[in-house]
């Protein structure tokens, strides 16, 4: 059956009531922004992923394509923006084929909102969506309970004050491409180095009314790992061997066995 | 023996003859009182009915109008007289003559204390008659005076050593330690920063501190006003003085371990009455091998004779 | 049988909510001490944290206490500053009480134990270290959990990424699972003391590795370093994202 089981619900309640702990949703701390420009919009994220206190991952990805042309930065529980995402992305191409048309920037966030208007909030998705649709450039953001914003600048995540402080800085309209490429990585730059929930590199992408969409993985890598002190090269045979058990080869012989083989025929009879 | 030593031995020391020196001592101190002011009337009024009292109890000190006045600063016990003095504490210095002599002496092998027991009835078992007590394995003490004073500050000289273990896991400094006691020696009165008064009076007795720590073997002796000097060696209580001053003849800084037992236990000899043997007189060393050590009877025993043979023979000698 | 909405209603949640006030935070940041033979360190990250904010990216954490001694509390930092605080009171109380004498590393971490178990129901909520010279000149760590249980040991990691770093700790410089070559297994790595300059090598290897994996790690890496000649200090600095 399709859709979320709430199957579970009750039973995981009774369980957090006895003590134990319910297992966390990994929630990404994150940076993402989003700028529009002369003749397009660009966004921009952190590639960050945090379990907790820890780095998940390093270089993850967050900036995922809905269409060609439309793309979404995602932040809040990665298990959603990625799901949510797949899926938006899947019911676009459907749409456009149904209707034989580029799918709209406008489309897709309908498709965002109500699908997460219908979870309440339970699907920690939070997407600053952007791209070129026949209609021109657009920037949108989506919260986790469907609301929706449009604007020239967007930054979500636990890094969008600091994103949001340099965007409201050094915003201007009319910027050409390459100014709001800047700009957003600026931004995302301020979440890497002041959000503890932000880290490691840029990733851009550049949509560009008329133009296939870029996408600039690592687009910044201010973030490089410095080389180690020592060699942790270990001698062979440091380390014990514990057990060891050989097992012989089983020989697989094939025999071929061929029953009610005709004898030399008989002729006679 | 050396040749100087040999001498110093010849000096014979004066056994007192009644009246006791505590009474003589009593004697000096109204002597000295005497030099006061003259008090008002009303101080006068009141004191006379603390003269009849001692008129009645005390007859052997009526003899001075001046010493009863003197009782309006010995209610208080931390009340200042007008020429700066604290009768109590002064008068708790003078219980510890009264005491039976204690003898400290310091040696850099170590340090030895010797008590004389005054064993009163033949009838009374000299082992209950506890004046050399250890504070903490490396700290001893002796006493002379109201010995059951004592037992208050060797109770909190102990949970001294003890604490400070248990804060520092190390021994406590010899030093620190007699502070420690000093600082108890106060307690007649409230203390500066809102402490309790623990005590009516002050303690009639003084202490001789011996220990060794990582500055090596020393002796400290610890007064009821609170103040402690450092000593080579220190005798207290009746027979002080006379011992006194057969330490500083006999004293010297490369004295033995062995010579200060028997030096100890000399001039014990030389200022007690009765005929010195371990049941009346004990001797404690404190050293850095085996910590401090209450002599056992017939260690004593073996040392008053090896004594009482080289004594006879310097007499020899000396004839 | 599957449900497609759950039946809100039969939650019963009877417990009240209850609001208290927690007079506890997290500041973050990790420490580190190694004993050598005839020295010790103490490390620490400066970034101090709340939160996903940074609040500090230079707070030292180090301290030198007096008489050769370093120590660091790390945790809770109001509680680190007031432990720390509290000995150097302890520290100038011990020398006026003991004529100026030497407090020994060994006092000094029976001390501590005190200073922490005094606040047994009400703890300092801090990873506390201590390192310098036994009284044979030997490196000295002690390390102590909120209560005062405390151990010496040749090497401890604390705070934030204490998780991260120990495991590296046992297999670098106590040479845990490490085995001679050819003995297959049966002999261990024979144990050795590292030099300063190995030492520092596996300080800032072990720095920055957690800097890369913990966000609470970063900013700098102030060093302690204590040998006979007194304390010793060096500054590294550290990825800030």
């Amino acid at each position: 059956m399709a859709g979320l089981s709430f199957d579970n619900y009750q039973r995981n309640q009774y369980i957090c009531a006895k003590g134990h702990a319910q297992p966390k949703a990994t929630s990404t701390g994150t940076t993402i922004v989003g700028c529009k420009f002369n003749g397009g919009v660009v966004i921009a994220a952190d590639t960050r992923a945090t379990a907790g206190n820890i780095v998940a991952d390093k270089n993850c990805e967050k900036l995922h394509r809905l269409a060609p042309r439309i793309w979404c930065a995602g932040a809040g529980t990665a298990a959603d923006t990625e799901m949510v995402t797949q899926l938006i992305a899947l019911n676009l191409e459907l749409h456009g084929m149904w209707n034989d048309r580029q799918p709209r920037v406008i489309t897709a966030l309908t498709m965002l909102k109500q699908h997460l208007f219908k979870y309440q909030g339970h699907l920690g998705a939070y997407l600053i969506c952007a791209g070129v649709d026949p209609t021109g450039a657009h920037l949108m953001s989506v919260q986790a309970h469907g609301s929706t914003d449009i604007g020239e600048y967007q930054s979500l995540g636990s890094g969008s004050l600091a994103a949001m402080a340099v965007l409201e800085t050094k915003w201007k309209p009319n910027m050409t491409r390459d100014e709001a490429v800047l700009l957003c990585a600026e931004a995302i730059e301020s979440g890497i180095w002041n959000d503890l929930g932000s880290g490691s590199n840029v990733d851009v992408c550049v949509m560009e009314v008329g133009k296939d969409a870029e996408l600039l993985r690592n687009y910044l890598t201010p973030n490089v790992r410095a080389p180690k002190e020592r060699s942790y090269k270990f001698p062979r045979g440091t380390t014990a061997i514990l057990r060891e058990s050989i097992r012989e080869i089983v020989d697989v012989e094939e025999t071929v066995i061929e029953f009610n083989k005709p004898e030399a025929m008989e002729v006679d009879a | 023996m050396r040749e100087t030593d040999k001498h110093k031995n010849k000096i014979k020391i004066r056994k007192e003859s009644k009246p006791p020196p505590a009474f003589s001592s009593t004697i000096s101190s109204v002597q000295q009182f005497h030099t006061n002011p003259p008090r008002t009337i009303l101080h006068t009024f009141r004191a006379a009915t603390y003269y009849h009292y001692l008129h009645i109890y005390k007859p052997h000190i009526h003899t001075s109008i001046m010493f009863l006045t003197r009782s309006e600063y010995d209610r208080g016990v931390s009340t200042f007289s007008p020429e700066g003095r604290l009768f109590q504490v002064e008068y708790s210095l003078e219980a510890i003559k009264l005491g039976s002599t204690a003898i400290g002496i310091l040696t850099s092998e170590g340090v030895i204390l010797g008590v004389e027991k005054r064993v009163t009835s033949p009838l009374l078992e000299s082992s209950s008659i506890e004046k050399i007590v250890e504070i903490d394995s490396h700290i001893g003490c002796t006493m002379s005076g109201l010995t059951a004073d004592a037992r208050s500050m060797i109770d909190h000289a102990r949970v001294s050593c003890l604490t400070h273990n248990l804060y520092y896991d190390e021994s406590m400094q010899v030093e620190s330690l007699t502070q420690s006691v000093c600082d108890l020696a106060l307690r007649f009165g409230e203390g500066a920063s809102g402490e309790k008064r623990l005590m009516s009076r002050p303690f009639g007795v003084a202490l001789l501190i011996a220990g060794i720590d990582e500055k090596g073997p020393q002796l400290y002796h610890a007064e009821p006003s609170g103040t402690f000097y450092k000593y080579d060696a220190k005798a207290i209580g009746l027979g002080s003085e006379g011992a006194q001053t057969e330490l500083q003849n006999e004293y010297h800084k490369s004295l033995t371990l062995k010579e200060a037992e028997l030096l100890a236990l000399k001039i014990l000899k030389q200022v007690m009455e009765e005929k010195l043997d371990c049941k009346n007189a004990q001797l404690a060393s404190v050293t850095k091998e085996g910590g401090f050590k209450v002599y056992e009877d017939e260690r004593t025993d073996a040392l008053i004779k090896e004594l009482n043979e080289t004594t006879v023979d310097e007499t020899a000698e000396a004839l | 049988m599957t449900t497609i909405a759950s039946e809100y209603g039969n939650e019963n949640n009877s417990v009240p909510i209850e609001h208290r006030f927690n007079p506890y935070s997290d500041n973050g940041g990790t420490v580190l001490g190694i004993a050598g033979e005839d020295f010790a360190i103490l490390a620490g990250d400066t970034r101090i944290v709340s939160g996903y904010n940074i609040d500090s990216r230079y707070e030292p954490k180090v301290f030198d206490v007096g008489d050769n001694i370093v120590m660091t509390a790390n945790g809770f930092a109001a509680d680190g500053a007031a432990l720390i605080d509290r000995f150097k009171s302890a520290f100038k109380w011990y020398k006026f009480d003991n004529n100026n004498k030497k407090l020994t590393i060994q006092s000094a971490a029976r001390y501590i134990q005190h200073l922490l178990y005094g606040k047994r129901f009400f703890p300092f909520y801090v990873s506390t270290l201590i390192a310098g010279l036994d009284e044979e000149g030997k490196g000295a760590v002690y390390s102590y959990d909120p209560v005062g249980s405390y151990e010496r040991e040749q090497c401890r990691a604390g705070g934030a990424a204490a998780s991260l770093i120990m495991p590296f700790l046992d297999n670098q410089v106590n040479f845990k699972n490490q085995f001679e070559p050819g003995s297959d297994g049966r002999v261990k790595k024979p144990l050795r003391y590292l030099s300063l300059e190995e030492v520092l090598a596996l300080v800032r290897d072990a720095f920055t590795s957690a800097t890369e994996r913990h966000i609470q790690v970063g900013d700098g890496l102030e060093v302690l370093i204590v040998t006979k000649d007194g304390i010793k200090k060096v500054y590294y600095p550290l990825k800030r994202d």
